[in-house]
Order: C-alpha cells, then sequence, then structure tokens
C-alpha cells in the first residue's frame, strides 16, 4: 500500500520513469534481520548481546513484541547456530501463526511437505561454506525480493499508476560488485549498515538522508479490514462457506479470529500475521483455483478461454 | 479440579489458575473449539501456544501480576500449563 501510494504521488508529478532502490537492502545488508543475526550470533558467547534486541525493532509495540528475557528469547531459541536456515528462522516462526488455522488434514499433510525443506533442498551447493550473513543475504534475495517484493511491491503498484520503476541495484555489476565486498564494509560488528553504500551517498546528498536509519514501510494488519466502511469482500473471503470452498482453514477457528478482529481485540503480531495469511490465501483461491464468487460486470462480458488440452486427437480431426 | 484446589494454600492462587485459564481461552483456545482446557494440559502440546504465543502468556503474566520475569524463570517447569504458571505467580508472590 505505501509503495502504490507513493507511485500514485510520482505519477501525479508528471514523472513516468523512476529509479528505485530495490537490492539495495539486500546487497549492503540494510535490513534489520541482518542485525538481528548479527546480535544472534554475538550471544553464543556474550548473553548480553541480546539485550541489544531490545532496540532493534523500535516501531513494533503490539502485544507478543515486548521486550526483555521473554522476547530476547525468542529470537535466541529460533533455530540451532548450524541451520542453514538460521536467519529466516524467526520470520518463519512469526508467519507461521497461521499454521494453527489449518484444518487437521491439511496440517498433516504440509507436515509432510514442508516448504523450508524444500528450499533447503535447492541451495547451492557451495552454500555451508558462505557466512552467515552472505546465507541470509542470498535467503533474502530468494524467498522475498525475487518471488515477492519486485513484483508485488515493486511493478505491480507502480504500473497500476503508469510508473516504470528501473533497479539500478540490480545491475548485475553492482550485484557482483556488493557480493564480493568484505563483510566490514556492508555491515559492521556494532550495526552501521550498508556502509559502502553509505560513504558514497555521502559524497552526493546531505548527511541527513545519507545517514538516516532505515524506516520499514508498515501497514496495520487487522483494523483497515475490519472498520465500518470495509469492503464485503473481506468478510466474504472469510465466511465459512468460502472456507469450505477453498478447504485448507477450520472454518471455526477462523471464525473465532474473525470475531477477535472485528471486536478489536486481535491486537497482538500473532493474530495479525495469521489474519493476513489466511485472507490473502482465500483471495488467491478464489482467483486462481475457485469458481468466481463476485462476478464483476466486465468479467461477465469476457468469453471463456480455454485450453484445448487435446491435442492429438484435434489433429486426427483435421486429416 | 478438586485434587487441584485440595493442594491449593493460598485463595489467591484459584484466581489466577481462573484468570489464566481464561486469558488462554480467549486468546488461544478458539483455535481448537473442542478441546476442554485443563489446568494440567502441556500448552506446546496440541500446537496451542506457538513461540510468539508464548511471548504474548509471559507477556500477560508479567503485566497482569506485576511480576519481573527473569530469563532464567522463562522455563518450561514454570510455564507449561496453567497450574505451573499458578504455581510461578504464587511462589513469585511469596518472595
Amino acid at each position: 500500500m505505501p509503495l502504490y501510494l507513493l507511485a500514485q504521488a510520482t505519477r501525479e508529478h508528471g514523472i513516468t520513469v523512476i529509479a528505485t532502490g530495490e537490492g539495495a537492502d539486500e546487497l549492503f545488508w540494510g535490513y534489520d534481520l541482518f542485525k538481528e543475526l548479527v546480535l544472534r550470533q554475538q550471544a553464543e558467547h556474550d548473553e548480553t548481546a541480546l539485550e541489544r534486541l531490545d532496540a532493534l525493532y523500535p516501531y513494533l509495540s503490539a502485544p507478543g513484541a515486548s521486550r526483555g528475557p521473554v522476547w530476547r528469547r525468542f529470537f535466541a531459541e529460533a533455530g540451532a547456530a548450524d541451520d542453514p536456515l538460521l536467519s529466516h528462522q524467526t520470520r518463519a516462526a512469526a508467519t507461521g501463526a497461521v499454521k494453527a488455522f489449518y484444518r487437521d488434514e491439511v496440517a498433516r499433510e504440509l507436515i509432510e511437505d514442508d516448504s523450508t525443506q524444500r528450499l533447503r533442498a535447492d541451495l547451492p551447493a557451495s552454500f555451508d561454506g558462505w557466512g552467515a550473513l552472505e546465507r541470509a543475504a542470498y535467503l533474502e534475495v530468494r524467498t522475498l525480493l525475487e518471488p515477492y517484493l519486485l513484483a508485488a511491491q515493486g511493478d505491480r503498484v507502480a504500473m497500476a499508476h503508469g510508473v516504470e520503476g528501473r533497479y539500478p541495484f540490480l545491475d548485475h555489476r553492482v550485484f557482483e560488485y556488493a557480493a564480493r565486498l568484505p563483510q566490514e564494509r556492508k555491515l559492521d560488528a556494532a550495526l552501521h549498515d550498508k556502509i559502502a553504500l553509505r560513504e558514497l551517498a555521502a559524497t552526493v546528498l546531505p548527511s541527513g538522508i545519507a545517514q538516516r536509519p532505515k524506516q520499514p514501510y508498515r501497514a496495520p494488519a487487522v483494523a483497515p479490514f475490519f472498520a465500518d466502511d470495509s469492503p464485503a469482500w473481506i468478510e466474504e473471503a472469510l465466511a465459512p462457506d468460502s472456507l469450505r470452498d477453498s478447504g485448507l482453514f477450520d472454518d471455526r477457528s477462523v471464525a473465532g479470529l474473525v470475531r477477535r478482529c472485528r471486536s478489536g481485540r486481535a491486537t497482538g503480531m500473532r493474530e495479525g500475521m495469521a489474519l493476513v495469511g489466511i485472507l490473502s490465501t482465500q483471495l488467491w483461491h478464489e482467483q486462481f483455483c475457485g469458481a468466481a464468487r463476485t462476478a464483476y460486470p466486465e468479467e461477465t462480458a469476457e468469453p471463456k478461454v480455454f485450453i484445448d488440452m487435446d491435442v492429438k486427437s484435434a489433429l486426427e480431426g483435421v486429416t | 479440579m478438586t485434587d487441584v484446589k485440595a493442594v491449593s494454600a493460598d485463595p489467591r492462587d484459584d484466581v489466577v489458575r481462573k484468570e489464566i485459564s481464561e486469558f488462554i481461552k480467549e486468546n488461544f483456545l478458539y483455535m481448537r473449539p473442542d478441546h476442554v482446557l485443563q489446568p494440567d494440559d502441556d500448552l506446546t502440546d496440541f500446537a496451542l501456544v506457538d513461540s510468539l504465543g508464548f511471548v504474548e502468556l509471559v507477556e500477560e503474566v508479567q503485566n497482569r501480576y506485576g511480576i519481573d520475569v527473569q530469563d532464567v524463570e522463562i522455563t518450561e517447569q514454570n510455564f507449561s500449563s496453567v497450574n505451573a504458571i499458578v504455581r510461578f505467580v504464587g511462589s513469585k508472590r511469596a518472595h
């Protein structure tokens, strides 16, 4: 949403082509995820390092994002030190809140078909020899930038306003240069990030911009979907018959979550994550797998298009 | 329940037991509508309280009872069930 609005404002200023920074935080280790990993690693021989986690996410204030021992423990216990996916296990734990809402059959199936196992199997052969932060950067590019950010937060929202984004950090020469930089030129033990990039920026930009801490784009996860004027398709997508259509989530469990969301009681990170996961899966399913529940006028006017899979018999018909 | 009551010397324990049970029902148990929560149920057993949920639970205990939970106290022994939490809150009050 923030980038959609940004693209809209860009277009209103008559700008149709922009250079945009996708990739900079992955290549020069600007995301908090990398700092979190540094602290988790330091904590292996210095437990006080975890105390610095308290200051790392100042923008998180929801229940379940407390400061102090239990919050630190969440990070300390998310994944073994030698786990190749160590850096991303905290994210897996947070987004995994949705799993509690799976139907039993689905949950059982997904235990056997674990997506993290597929990711592990697909890692480059040399992965084990990389540094922990290099692995984290690779996983960030492979699991978020490439399959999600570039399309969903980049091209799609920009093109919605006819704005074309160009991505200088994804130029292969920039990419290769950044990948070869020594670790201390990107992120140091004191958690200064994007060091080489900030030095370059300081030669052309005021220091207030060149040294500005990263501010993530954030949007509330629950409240906008349950406001008085929220569109009807939200509750439709979460209704018991829609849930039974898709067959993925337990309709009674989701009904409980929806009740809590509607009454403003689902204020924590866990339930927010679960709601967004369930709602987007439901919409995705409706769009691509289900019978369209909402017949939009332009859709009903379109001819039905299908692919004739029975090529052989069609050829036989000709001869 | 009678056994549990029998070992509860402090009547405040029953209040804590009731409040924590209510909190878990309200915040987690709606996800398992067929499950009837027993005070000795292992909360992690049936995937009810995951790692982020555990943070919420400890947070609630800290805030509701004004207890400062130390790192070494965040253990399975202290937080694995409603009764474990009751015992933990009781022991913190005694100090």
